[in-house]
């Protein structure tokens, strides 16, 4: 089986199984456009991934390589945030900060799946909470004017009769 | 319809307008557009509306985005039709519209006509203001209609129930409370509507009751016997055969029958040997029904009618505290149970015990209702009740015990008209 060799923004080099390194779109995409295939030699930098990051990326992907492909988001159902698989429970078991590196790794990376149970992690932080609560847990500033916290007021009138 | 990751690639390119990926250690701040959009996906609207939107300005813009509005509601004549318009056009992908008692209904409906063209379900209720031409543009133009409903909207209709025939895909009607709705339309709507498993039909005000004949019900159901899954009729002219015609409709999930004057108690106790899938079931003024044939059905029938979440035994004079208790024995998962107008029932400490998922309870012109002190309904959230005294002198009990109910005050027997106490 022929190996891939990714290099994460700290420099540290990881050799990875090619077919688990394609779940990642970005690298599959890559791969293809250059024409890298058969170039064993080759390292792949993704200067945006640090190397704690990138180790947890490649345990997910090489725990799930055998999954079949993830199904088509259908509009018409609620999603639901509470099926996610224990063994994902326990290894998103992280630092709100590795979380939110390990969704950008995903977004960067384009992994369909660590995407989705990543922001459905994220989901399920949030449910629930009031927006103050939630600026709270997330460390986010209000920078709305007293003209838009007027305008957020008034959407919300939409809810109700008139 | 597109799916969520065809909206983000394409159509909407969140990714492209996302200008950092550049971590902020202290938190979320600088999570792009589209993984925000992601999460908020998991959101139903109203979540959304309250507490995504008002959190940051970035947090708001997202909110905003379309696909993560699926249902658009208008209520009211003081909302704007202009602003009621731009909203259709800015979510035009929406697939479920509710409109009820807006002012300019026919400007509305031709918005919609222009901008939703994948339109799946139209509720317009109360809208007397409405014509024929309208409706007619709008089965020309939602193609995908799946439902609609049009309850206490009121049109005469030349050609409308022959054009239904045009929406493909429509499979419940509700054509409720039209006065100008005849016999012979019922048939054309059945005959035309070829994929029907919801058909309702029915006032709750006796002066526009919709006077079926047993043909007219023996029709409607020959047609659709097996594929119903939802039906309300108006049964105050129907004679006792036609109900055992209704309970051949053995996949309802939903039933309504009003003025059920003559449905007789030997087929009411033994309907659960028929209808095994029902989660709601609303039987009005059926003033011959049993007490013993309600206790009855719910202990015969426990096994099936456990599965209960809506009662509606309105008006059923015949009902008194052993059916309540059979009732409140059965139906643990009850969410909703309407005793309105059951004047023999003086007891229901039995379901405040009994169903503690119960939100909704209409216990208007009970009047022989008493309560005791320790009866506490524990997850009610909406109490109707009329303006008895002993009814009020519960609801200052409840609220001296801290309990956040809200209180609706019914204005009388013959409508459904209330105000907030």
């Amino acid at each position: 089986m022929p190996n891939i060799k990714l290099q994460s923004s700290d420099g540290e080099t990881f050799e990875v199984d090619v077919e688990i390194a394609k779940c990642s779109v970005t690298i599959k995409t890559m791969l293809e456009d250059l024409g890298m295939d058969d170039e064993e030699e080759e390292v792949v930098p993704l200067p945006n991934v640090n190397s704690a990051i990138l180790r947890k990326v490649i345990q997910w992907a090489t725990y799930h390589k055998d999954d079949p492909p993830p199904p088509e988001d259908d509009d018409n159902k609620e999603k639901r945030t509470d099926d996610i698989s224990s063994w994902d429970a326990d290894f998103l078991k992280v630092d709100q900060g590795t979380l939110f590196e390990l969704i950008l790794a995903a977004n960067y990376l384009d992994i369909k799946g660590l995407l989705d149970v990543t922001c459905k992690t994220v989901a399920n932080m949030i449910k629930g909470k009031a927006p103050e609560e939630i600026r709270k847990t997330f460390n986010i500033k209000n920078d709305f004017t007293a003209s838009e916290e007027e305008q957020v007021r008034k959407e919300n009138e939409w809810c109700e009769e008139k | 319809m597109s799916s969520l990751s065809d909206i983000t690639s394409s159509t909407y390119s969140l990714r492209d307008s996302s200008k950092s990926t550049i971590l902020n250690s202290k938190g979320y701040r600088h999570i792009p557009d589209n993984v925000l959009l992601i999460i908020f996906s998991y959101f139903n609207q109203d979540e959304v509306v309250k507490n995504l939107m008002p959190v940051s300005q970035q947090w708001r813009s997202v909110a905003e985005h379309p696909s993560l509005r699926k249902t658009l509601k208008f209520s009211g004549i003081a909302r704007d039709t202009a602003e009621i318009c731009e909203r259709i056009w800015r979510y035009n992908q929406a697939q479920t519209i509710h409109v009820r008692r807006i002012c300019e209904p026919v400007d509305v409906l031709r918005q919609i006509c222009r901008c939703s063209e994948n339109l799946k379900h139209l509720t317009l209720r109360h809208c007397p203001q409405i014509f024929e031409d309208s409706l007619r543009h709008l089965l020309l133009t939602c193609k995908n209609l799946e439902s609609l409903d049009l309850k206490g909207t009121p049109f005469r209709a030349l050609i409308f129930y022959e054009e239904l025939v045009l929406a493909q895909s429509l499979s419940c009607v509700n054509f409720s409370e039209n006065p100008y709705l005849l016999p012979s339309n019922i048939a054309t709507i059945i005959l035309n509507c070829r994929k029907l498993t919801g058909f309702h039909l029915s006032s709750f005000k006796p002066i526009n009751k919709i006077n079926l004949t047993d043909s007219d019900c023996y029709f409607i159901l020959s047609h659709t016997v097996l594929k119903l899954n939802s039906l309300t009729l108006d049964c105050s002219t129907l004679s006792t055969y036609s109900f055992p015609s209704i309970m051949r409709s053995k996949y309802l999930k939903y039933l309504c029958l009003n003025y059920a004057y003559n449905f007789d108690s030997s087929d009411f106790q033994d309907m659960w040997k028929s209808l095994k899938n029902l989660t709601s079931l609303k039987i009005r003024f059926a003033r011959q029904l049993t007490d013993k044939s309600v206790k009855t059905l719910f202990m015969e029938g426990k096994k099936v009618m456990s599965k209960l979440e809506a009662l509606d035994l309105t008006g059923c004079s015949g009902l008194k505290d052993q059916g309540v208790i059979a009732i409140a024995q059965c139906c643990s998962g009850l969410k909703s149970l309407v005793l309105r107008s059951c004047k023999n029932v003086s007891d229901i400490g039995v379901v405040f015990k009994r169903c503690q998922a119960l939100e909704v309870l209409n216990i208007a012109f009970c009047s022989q209702l008493r309560f005791g002190s320790t009866m506490m309904p524990k997850n009610l959230k909406i109490l109707f009740i009329s303006d008895d005294i002993q009814l009020r002198n519960f609801v200052d009990l409840l609220r001296t015990k801290g309990k956040t109910v809200a209180v609706k005050l019914c204005e009388s027997e013959y409508n459904k008209n209330y105000s907030n106490i």
